[in-house]
């Protein structure tokens, strides 16, 4: 199931049946991103704190989105939001790159 | 926990840093700046969408503002720390998330926000009752931890330095642009601003130091009709 949602992963529109299971997989990978974080919060690059800053906002929103997908709510998913995920999950995706080439260099 | 914070002194001790690294720019620093650009547009366009409140989208717009400010060849500790209200905004944006990293992060890159964080809202959020910092765990299916817009908001220093940051922003014209073009994009954001505005001059007046604020210029931000005066 990871594999698949990884392959889709800002190919495909987010539609109504796939939908909470693309968010589960960025919400699985902002969750595993904080452990690459953690390792290198410490070190004084400048580029750090960029990737702090936009981790806390990825985070942020997906918490706020979950709220939203839970049971019932999801049947008054909009066609705006399934856009709106498919752009967060671009985001989250080039993010994880990013992360993990600074990881890669500062951990 | 609290020990392990106790025995560091946050406030200028580099030693676990590791000075000289970034003479020269790095490959992914380039593409952090710019996914830190889009998903601050990304907030400001669907902010209301994903639940987040205008004046974090503001808060969010001030930190990123601030952020694109740091350089490659200065230190993290002397450009971000040197202005108060950048680092304030910065440090909430971090507190919003209530991730495990977010407090140390803050108290060892910023300054004078170790405050922010002494507060129960947020050691609910990020610790458990045990004062233990929750490490998400990657297997687990529960919801990812944030913080409530109100709770971080409350705090009475993010107005004015969600003013002293957007005045600051004068002298900047490019990214005055682009951040008063999301603005645009987000009536709650626009309407904490002109809220953080009008607070600080009541304020003022009540002071009865009215010399110590200036006005922002806002005759390039399309305004609505029925914006408080």
């Amino acid at each position: 199931m990871n594999q698949l949602a990884q392959k889709d992963m800002g190919n495909q529109s987010v539609t109504l049946i796939d939908a909470e299971e693309r968010f589960h997989a960025m919400e699985s990978k902002i969750r595993k991103m904080e452990v690459l974080l953690t390792d290198i919060q410490s070190h004084s690059h400048p580029g750090v704190m960029d990737l702090m800053l936009q981790y806390s906002m990825l985070r942020t929103a997906l918490s706020r989105i979950g709220s939203r997908l839970k049971g019932d709510a999801i049947a008054k998913i909009h066609i705006r939001d399934l856009k709106m995920l498919g752009k967060l999950e671009i985001l989250v995706f080039e993010f994880e790159g990013t992360l993990s080439d600074a990881h890669a260099e500062l951990a | 926990m609290t020990d392990d914070y106790a025995n560091r002194s946050w406030l200028g001790d580099n030693s676990t840093a590791s000075p000289g690294s970034s003479a020269t720019k790095s490959s992914w620093q380039e593409r952090a700046r710019e996914g830190l650009n889009k998903t601050v547009e990304f907030l400001a366009e669907h902010g209301v969408a994903v639940g987040i409140a205008g004046g974090s989208v503001l808060m969010a717009m001030g930190a990123t503002a601030t952020a694109m400010t740091v350089t490659a060849d200065t230190m993290i500790e002397a450009s971000i720390a040197r202005e108060a209200a950048a680092s304030l905004l910065t440090a909430g944006v971090l507190k919003l998330a209530a991730f495990s990293g977010a407090e140390y992060a803050a108290k060892l890159h910023l300054k004078g926000v170790e405050y922010l964080f002494d507060d129960e809202a947020y050691r609910e959020a990020a610790y458990g009752t045990d004062g233990e910092p929750i490490y998400d765990d990657p297997r687990s299916s529960n919801p990812i931890r944030s913080m409530s817009d109100e709770a971080v908001l409350a705090e009475p220093v993010f107005q004015s330095a969600i003013r002293s940051i957007f005045k600051d922003l004068e002298h900047d014209p490019e990214t005055r642009h682009q951040i008063y073009a999301m603005i645009q994009n987000n009536p709650g954001a626009r309407e904490a601003l002109m809220n953080a505005q009008q607070q600080i001059d009541q304020q003022a007046t009540n002071d009865q130091k009215p010399g110590l604020v200036d006005d922002i210029d806002y005759s390039d931000l399309d305004l609505p009709d029925d914006s408080p005066s």
